[in-house]
């Protein structure tokens, strides 16, 4: 069998593993991980004596450390309680209706999931409405629902706001201002006709004169630690912004700020240990591994010369279908391998279609954040809505999912590709 | 769902609970003459707590009354 082939065989078999979920994903690329080593020694790509260089020098270590520094760093700002009191405070100055509370409380989780884990901010928003709409005695379904939709589209909003977007930033070389630049106006729009759209659905609740008379501030249980932590949190963003004139790379400013806030912004560091996502951080460190050997083996060539032969029958809307494509593969499985594959990839079809990399680089981006809301399983977001939906008596069925949110999804995708062909054209 | 993202879930929506739609949580040791199982019941069941909730207000009344 020829090297190739092997590795093929390697690539499916974690394909397998993934689409049906047989092991956790962290442990399926540990095992294509290992394979790849084993039979990379094999067939001559990686050798003995300097294995581990070889290996190390196949992971991103800037955005691994990137990604476990901004993890800390919003765990412990959302452990102080700082956005359970933004929400708290705008649905007590918005009041009035539910439908009214719902649409600031959607546009927030966009907002939230700038900073925060999608995981994250389900679990504040999903207890946020709860709550809410047991004080106006509205059915908070639909608002859960959506709020899981718009943590995809926070998830475009910042370079730190999501996995995919941290892999194609480090390809591309962005800087945080370079793609704010970018993904920031697509996702402010997105999020304006989302609400629109949202406003409409929700239909017309009945009136509730309610008023919100909690104070926002009993939810933060230490003054002196949440303010603290914001201070570090916002210094951070500051360093990202101007990460050019320091010269440190990301994963090093990230590191430094999650360092400090753990010693000056939080009580508990044990507890904010264990609540990071290690499973992802294994799971991309491992996918580097693959991903190298997938090169290395010639596999990524031959995938790529034969999407070339696609994007030759019409450039233009290649970066478009490229976006459908992601999207549709992210609505069943981890948008992180779909990116950390077809990266690479695009960079062969740049070359050779003369295709912007940039270009594709976006619409995969754009693709891989906003597909995760085409099915209750596509996001870990969507998966949890579905969770406190069924705790809360009020089970959603893959059928009143597509129904409630496929029209929405829709339009985002829509407007993400009119974006695509505006960027080709600028 | 996770069972950690479960009782992460869980521990928000009582804090928030607690902030929005405020409550107290009262230990009331079973009474002698009361049976176990129907003791037990009152917990979920919506026309007593209706009932403690009118006497909490007659309660409060009486105790401001009894200030002035």
């Amino acid at each position: 069998m020829t090297v190739t082939s092997i590795f093929i065989l390697i690539f499916a078999l974690i394909l397998v593993l993934l689409v049906t979920e047989r092991y956790h994903r962290s442990v399926a690329a540990l095992i294509g991980a290992l394979l790849t080593i084993l039979f990379g020694i094999e067939y001559g790509l990686f050798h003995l004596p300097s294995i581990l260089d070889e290996v190390v020098s196949l992971i991103d270590v800037n955005t691994i450390l990137l990604a476990i520094g901004v993890m800390i760093l919003a765990e412990a700002v959302a452990r102080t309680g700082f956005f359970e009191f933004i929400g708290l405070g705008l649905a007590k100055l918005v009041g009035g209706s539910f439908r009214r509370v719902s649409i600031i409380l959607i546009i927030l989780t966009v907002f939230i999931t700038a900073f925060v884990t999608t995981i994250t901010a389900m679990v504040i928003m999903g207890a946020l409405t709860i709550s809410l709409a047991r004080r106006f005695k509205a059915d908070p379904s639909r608002t859960i629902v959506y709020e899981a939709i718009m943590t995809n589209v926070g998830g475009l909003m910042l370079m730190i706001s999501s996995i995919p977007n941290l892999i194609v930033a480090s390809h591309l070389d962005l800087e945080f201002l370079e793609f704010v630049e970018i993904s920031l106006p697509l996702a402010l729009l997105i999020t304006l006709a989302s609400a629109l759209y949202i406003f409409i659905a929700l239909g017309r609740q009945p009136m509730s004169l309610r008023k919100i008379e909690a104070n926002p501030w009993t939810v933060i249980e230490d003054k002196s630690t949440f303010y603290r932590a914001m201070i570090i949190f916002v210094s951070a963003i500051v360093l990202f912004i101007f990460r050019d004139f320091i010269g440190a790379p990301l994963g090093l400013i990230a590191l430094g700020c999650a360092v400090a806030v753990l010693a000056l912004g939080s009580k508990e560091p044990e507890s904010i240990f264990s609540s990071i996502d290690w499973g992802t951080i294994f799971f991309l460190t491992s996918f580097y591994v693959i991903v190298g050997g997938l090169e290395k083996s010639g596999v990524l060539e031959l995938l790529a010369n034969g999407i070339f032969q696609i994007s030759e029958i019409e450039p233009t809307a290649f970066p478009v279908a490229n976006m459908w494509v992601c999207a549709t593969a992210s609505s069943i499985i981890d948008n992180i391998p779909i990116t950390m594959i077809l990266i690479p990839i695009m960079k062969y079809v740049s070359r050779f279609a003369h295709i912007p990399l940039r270009i594709l680089g976006w619409s995969m981006v754009f693709g891989a954040n906003l597909g995760g809301s085409l099915t209750p399983i596509g996001a870990p977001s969507c998966i949890i809505a579905v969770g406190i939906l069924r705790r809360e008596g009020k089970p959603i069925s893959w059928g009143e999912w597509f129904r409630k949110c496929l029209p929405l999804v829709s339009i985002q995708l829509l407007l993400a590709s009119f974006y695509i062909l505006f960027l080709l054209k600028a | 769902m996770s069972e950690e993202v479960r009782k992460k879930y869980e521990e928000l929506k009582s804090k928030i609970e607690k902030t929005v739609n405020p409550y107290i949580t009262i230990r009331i040791p079973i009474p002698e003459e009361a049976d176990k199982r129907e003791f037990l019941e009152l917990e979920k069941d919506q026309e007593f707590i209706e009932h403690v909730k009118e006497e909490a207000i007659v309660w409060i009344a009486q105790k401001r009354s009894r200030k002035k």
